[in-house]
């Protein structure tokens, strides 16, 4: 075997070189981890802030490139005073113009950007307040409804301009002429046209819907972020190849909000700084919601001092947070429901004992408190906790024997075999496959076999949309804060479709319900709609998840909507 | 054949495999089980909203035909609009590809540093402690997986020593340095931005480090056996009868005769860290490719599936016409073959 004679001085060279370079990266790393500059935080931007009214052709109608961003505020130890660092999956921003964004985080942004002609405030789902409009009024005008709004007087968009009804009769009008994702609100649920949208003056709009359509709900719908006017002087300006400003609004803004778009670079970051104009002044002039998927990343830096909000936790780091020093956690509410469909078009489904044995075999107390350690509420029917006409009703508890018995009046004693379709990963803080584990388990004890399929959404919503999936474990969330966004697509369509469920009786209650105008026989004709879909639908209703933050203890007045945003004005620290 | 035909012919390779790959990743995107429309605009889209995006994104047309429309598209620079950002898959590359590509190319840069030198140095201490110490290293390198060390470093580095940040590529109050390569890194140098030089550096380490760990054992362990297979040969032994120094012997002769075999995993390994910088992207919040590329195929958004795997399938050639080219710098009989 070959020995390798290697002369020490050559030996020492070689490792004199290793040490050099080992040195070199160590200083390299100690020169780089000098702590930021801690130049104290400049004077709030709101008061450089330039109004977003630049002379179109000033501004190309695409995009800002991305990293033409103008400076940010300067760091101080932490995060700087005069911003809020709130760290999020930010990965579903599609648009923050309010005709098209319709993620979660669109309507983050959205929501503290633009004013609504109405609001609900805070967590409150329940209680219409004035916003644009000071008052309103629903007048039946024969064949349909007239609802005349009142518009506040001295209201400036961020560009300076004055807000007039003009700005409503443009933005609804954009909103169905555009038929982006949220065109439907004013169309499907407010059976509005373009013309149905008339400005008798500057500061009186009038909506008029047929019959068929409910003024109360569309009260509610009114206090979504799609319906948020935009300053129509503003966006013509910007608009390009007939596109009402839509290219030019996906990242920038022209509302009447708290707050205006500074910038949004996709997958990274959007920063929304102080609207001078605004009635309604932000309590801190920046709101950086940096783009930070990972849990434990979210983490690190919230302990860390480095971020003040995080919204991606898990239950376990919400735990371990809850003893640190300086870190507040919390639960916030959320409109979203856990359900199991059932196909009513497959044997044995069609027969209602059997859903009914189901529903009745579920351990829904093991599933809150166990599986899911309490950080979801129980709920057994279609409206949610929060919205108007919630039915807290808990008819089924874990029953093994009744369910057993019911499937023998079924015929089907033995019990039988059948497919669960349910999604991949993680819904929010429930691991769907856990969730589906634990059904498949409790089923398992009255004889019914479940073969449990996880397959990506695309996958699954296309079985489930051509009324194939046998049953499915899924969540629904409504798109407005109205019991009837719940009510009609489980009674009717498309929930109740797609497991083949034709009831009249359900669709009927679910129509009269939603048209009625007066708000105590409304709440009741929902009671008798839930209580109804609970025995004889196609669902078993399992449960509604808590939505988990934690936050720098320094930070006042965090409010967390069911709706799923936050008054991004209200915070401080 | 000289060297003009040999870039003509590999140039002609390329266009070949991006033809191919486009052929395949279309074939297999459109055989996929589910709808894309479904994916895009969720659970509640009318039926006309979903005829319409049908027929913006042309998949009301046979597929066949699709196809053509994308490839005509290509020939005019125009990668069609993503389903999921709805915006132009060639700008989503824009934004996204430079980040990836400098990560990589940091990583590269940290496996050759760390990497060449220890395998060398293990083979000059065959069976010593040196040797131990860097096998050591490699094995760790090996094996620990990438999210794993990603998570210790960040909880070492950011939250125990506080040196440097958990993710990002640039600090969060420092403006970005104006664009012209999208590397920020050469963009800061180009355009004297210190601050963001520093910032820029200082954001690469942890995700570099964590990205190059597992190629800098490969090559560490590639670099180690290729000097012991070199140091064994009669070469060398003249060398040494010559009266060369031994440092010489080693760098000119040994060396450069070890580097050929490890030119071929630096090339495969350039490719893998592309490829493979979705979980470090993902841990260190880089907004790179890797989640783009990931989360686009799981909203089966085919348009950037697509464009990802045209880049990739330039990317990948170039990277090994690189190593030929190397080849032929470090072997006088390649080059005048």
């Amino acid at each position: 075997m070959f020995t390798l004679h290697y002369p020490a001085r050559s030996r020492q060279a070689i490792q004199i070189a290793l040490v050099i370079m080992a040195l070199v990266a160590l200083v390299a790393c100690g020169a780089t981890a000098t702590p930021a500059p801690t130049s104290p935080p400049p004077a709030p931007t709101t008061a450089a802030a330039a109004p977003t009214a630049v002379p179109p052709t000033a501004v190309p109608p695409t995009a800002v490139p991305p990293t033409a961003v103008p400076p940010t505020p300067t760091k101080a130890a932490g995060t700087a005073a005069n911003t809020i660092v709130w760290l999020k999956n930010i990965d579903d921003i599609v648009s923050f113009d309010p005709a098209e964004g319709y993620e979660f985080s669109d309507w983050l942004g959205i929501h503290s950007m633009y004013d609504t002609l109405v609001k609900f405030e805070g967590a409150d789902l329940t209680t219409i307040k004035a916003s644009l409009a000071e008052k309103w009024a629903i007048k039946d005008a024969g064949a349909n409804w007239e609802i005349t709004f009142n518009l506040k007087d001295g209201v400036k968009f961020a560009s300076g301009n004055p807000f007039t009804s003009a700005d409503v009769v443009y933005s609804f009008q954009r909103g169905i002429k555009l038929n982006k994702p949220p065109a439907f609100l004013w169309t499907d649920i407010g059976s509005l046209k373009p013309e149905s949208i008339t400005a008798p003056d500057a500061k009186t709009v009038v909506l008029t819907m047929p019959k068929t359509a409910s003024p109360l709900e569309f009260l509610n719908v009114l206090t979504a972020p799609p319906m948020s006017i935009v300053d129509s002087k503003e966006v013509k300006a910007h608009e390009a190849a007939g596109d009402m400003g839509n290219i030019w609004l996906k990242d920038h803004s022209a509302g009447t909000g708290p707050y205006m778009m500074d910038h949004w670079k996709k997958d990274v970051e959007f920063l929304l700084t102080a609207n001078p104009n605004a009635a309604v002044k932000a309590k801190t002039p920046n709101i950086l919601v940096k783009h930070v998927p990972e849990g434990s990343n979210q983490q690190a830096q919230l302990e860390k001092g480095d971020a003040d909000i995080a919204n991606d936790l898990t239950p376990e780091q919400i735990a371990s947070l809850k003893s640190k020093a300086g870190i507040t956690t919390a639960k916030a509410g959320n409109l979203q429901i856990f359900y199991i469909g059932m196909n009513v078009n497959l044997k044995p489904l069609d027969n209602n004992k059997v859903r009914e044995a189901l529903r009745t075999a579920i351990d829904y107390d093991g599933i809150v408190k166990d599986l899911l350690g309490g950080n979801v509420q129980k709920l057994q029917t279609v409206v949610p906790i929060g919205l108007f006409g919630a039915n807290l009703d808990t008819p089924f508890q874990k029953d093994v024997a009744k369910a057993k018995a019911l499937l023998k009046e079924a015929g089907v004693e033995k019990g039988f075999e059948i497919d669960m379709l349910t999604l991949t990963g993680n819904q929010g803080l429930v691991s769907m496959g856990d969730l589906a584990a634990k059904i498949q388990a409790d089923w398992a004890e009255i004889g019914v076999k479940v073969n449990v399929k996880q397959q990506p959404a695309a996958e699954m919503l296309g079985t489930y949309r051509a009324q194939k999936a046998p049953i499915v474990l899924l969540l629904w969330g409504p798109d407005f804060p109205d019991p009837d966004a719940n009510g009609t697509p489980f009674a009717d369509a498309p929930l109740g479709k797609r497991n083949n469920y034709d009831d009249p009786k359900a669709k009927d209650l679910a129509k009269k319900a939603a048209l009625e105008t007066d708000p105590a026989k409304r709440l009741a004709a929902y009671k008798e709609l839930t209580d109804y879909l609970a025995h004889n639908g196609p669902f078993a209703i399992l449960f509604q998840p808590n939505q988990l933050f934690a936050y720098r203890s320094n930070v006042q007045n965090f409010v967390w909507s069911p709706a799923g945003f936050s008054d991004l004005w209200t915070i401080s620290k | 054949m000289n060297f003009l035909t040999f870039l003509i012919r590999r140039l002609i390779g390329i266009v070949a495999v991006m033809l191919g790959v486009s052929v395949i990743t279309f074939t297999i995107s459109h055989l996929v089980p589910a709808d894309p429309v479904a994916a895009a605009l969720g659970d509640r889209a009318r039926e006309d909203q979903v005829a319409a995006f049908r027929a913006e994104y042309g998949l009301d047309k046979p597929v066949v035909e699709q196809y053509f429309i994308y490839m005509n598209g290509l020939l005019h620079g125009d990668l069609g609009k993503s389903i999921r950002t709805r915006r132009p898959v060639a700008d989503d590359l824009r934004d996204f590809f430079p980040a990836t590509f400098e990560l990589s190319l940091v990583a590269l840069l940290v496996a050759l540093v760390i990497g060449m030198p220890t395998g060398i140095w293990s083979a000059l201490f065959r069976n010593r402690l040196p040797d131990h110490l860097v096998r050591l290293f490699a094995l760790v390198g090996g094996s620990l997986p990438i999210f794993w060390l990603g998570l210790l470093l960040i909880g070492l580095f950011y939250s125990q020593l506080g040196w440097l940040p958990p993710g990002g590529r640039i600090d969060d109050f420092i403006p970005p340095p104006q664009t012209i390569t999208g590397l920020f890194v050469l963009d800061s140098l180009l355009t004297a931005n210190s601050a963001a030089l520093r910032s820029s550096l200082h954001h690469l380490i942890l995700p570099a480090f964590t990205l190059g760990y597992f190629s800098t054992a490969v090559i560490s362990r590639m670099m180690r056996s290729s000097m012991l297979e070199v140091l064994n040969q009669d070469y060398m032994r003249t060398a040494r009868a010559k009266g060369l120094l031994e440092r010489f012997v080693i760098l000119r002769h040994g060396l450069r005769n070890a580097l050929i075999p490890t030119l071929t995993i630096i090339g495969l390994t350039f490719g893998s860290l592309l490829s493979g910088a979705v979980l470090t992207e993902t841990i260190f919040t880089w907004p790179g490719l890797g989640r783009y590329a990931t989360a686009s195929a799981i909203g089966l958004d085919f348009p950037a599936v697509m464009g990802v795997t045209l880049l990739a399938a330039i990317v990948y050639p170039v990277a090994n016409l690189i190593v030929d080219l190397g080849y032929a710098w470090l072997d006088p009989r390649i080059r005048n073959a």
